[in-house]
């Protein structure tokens, strides 16, 4: 299996394809963006992200920006459309080669594509449409119990991941309260060994380098 | 003798053309536009990934007030969602499956929900 890193840093800073679609819409095609209208779409067909990044409040992340400007959040804010989802976890998982993950690929084309890399067409032997009918005929429930169950554990890795996220940030904390500390200590042994003795260009250095605790 | 039913596997590519106004634009988009250069079918609207035998992966917008209730009857969200493969293909108007010879060959934990790149979606 092959790192997701720069995969999924690609698709972070992607956008739904729709609002693609509506931006082109709206540039290239007004019958399509009047066809648009009519048909309801707004700016919620994107698909918004529902990840820590989008949990944690704005506030609480002003404030870790302000403190650490350079903090870059395990879950940055991103967006997803169905085909560029597909095609960036078969690439974590190797089924598909390294691409570049900003290129648009509408459903159709990704078959196309799949199709043409000799992926098979299992449909008639595994969802044939009488099987597939056939769930119908299945209980609800057990189905109900999958679904929560893995809901459940999404939440469950989810919050994992939410808690290492904002320990890291606490360790920066404690990192940089240290450096302060250090730095008050640094000063006072300045002092006790006598003002003349220090070294007033280093002096000004550490306190301009250690702006006081916000 | 009881009703066959489906066989996903993890891995299953699952595109189908849904009902709905939604789909329908969707994919006039991608006729006229996005892909006109495409002179044949079949045309989907969506495109998830199966997780297991029962579970998929899907992007989606938010459910509207005007959709259906799933078959299961569970309520999705948005975002990057888990849906249940019924409630992915029972509803759909159409539907293929495509699949890698490799996938048997993927790890058994590849797509499981405790992967980061499966859950930090969700």
């Amino acid at each position: 299996m092959r790192s997701s890193s720069h995969i999924f840093s690609g698709v972070y800073e992607s956008k739904y394809s729709i609002e693609a679609f509506q931006e082109y819409a709206a540039n290239s095609a007004s019958l399509i963006a009047g066809v648009s209208d009519i048909f309801g779409f707004g700016d919620d067909w994107t698909s918004a992200p529902n990840d820590v990044a989008a949990k944690v409040g704005q506030d609480f992340r002003n404030r870790v920006l302000r403190d650490f400007p350079d903090h870059e959040f395990s879950f940055e804010s991103r967006n997803f459309y169905c085909s560029k989802l597909v095609i960036a976890i078969l690439g974590v998982v190797g089924l598909l080669p390294d691409r570049d993950v900003d290129a648009r690929v509408t459903p159709s084309a990704l078959f196309d594509e799949l199709k043409g890399m000799g992926w098979d067409d299992v449909t008639d032997g595994s969802y044939p449409e009488d099987q597939v009918q056939g769930w119908d005929a299945t209980s609800k429930v057990p189905w109900q119990t999958d679904y929560f169950d893995g809901v459940g554990q999404a939440q469950f890795w989810s919050n994992h991941e939410a808690f290492d996220e904002l320990w890291r940030i606490v360790e920066k904390q404690f990192a940089h309260a240290d450096r302060r500390i250090q730095a008050y200590l640094d000063l006072l042994d300045d002092l006790r060994n006598g003002p003349q003795k220090a070294d007033p260009r280093l002096r000004a250095e550490r306190w301009s380098s250690k702006k006081p605790f916000r | 003798m009881s009703q066959e039913l489906p066989k996903p596997q993890p891995a299953d590519v699952i595109f189908v053309y849904s009902k709905g106004k939604d789909a329908f634009l969707n994919v006039a988009l991608q006729k006229w536009i996005f892909d006109k250069e495409r002179d044949h079918g079949p045309w989907f609207s969506h495109v998830a990934l199966a997780l297991n035998d029962r579970l998929g992966l899907e992007a989606s917008t938010a459910p509207s007030d005007t959709d259906e209730p799933t078959w299961s009857g569970v309520e999705l969200k948005e975002g990057v969602r888990l849906i249940l493969l019924p409630d992915l293909l029972i509803p759909s108007r159409d539907w293929r499956v495509l699949r890698n010879a490799k996938a048997s060959e993927l790890a058994k934990d590849a797509l499981e929900i405790k992967q980061p790149y499966i859950f930090r979606g969700l």
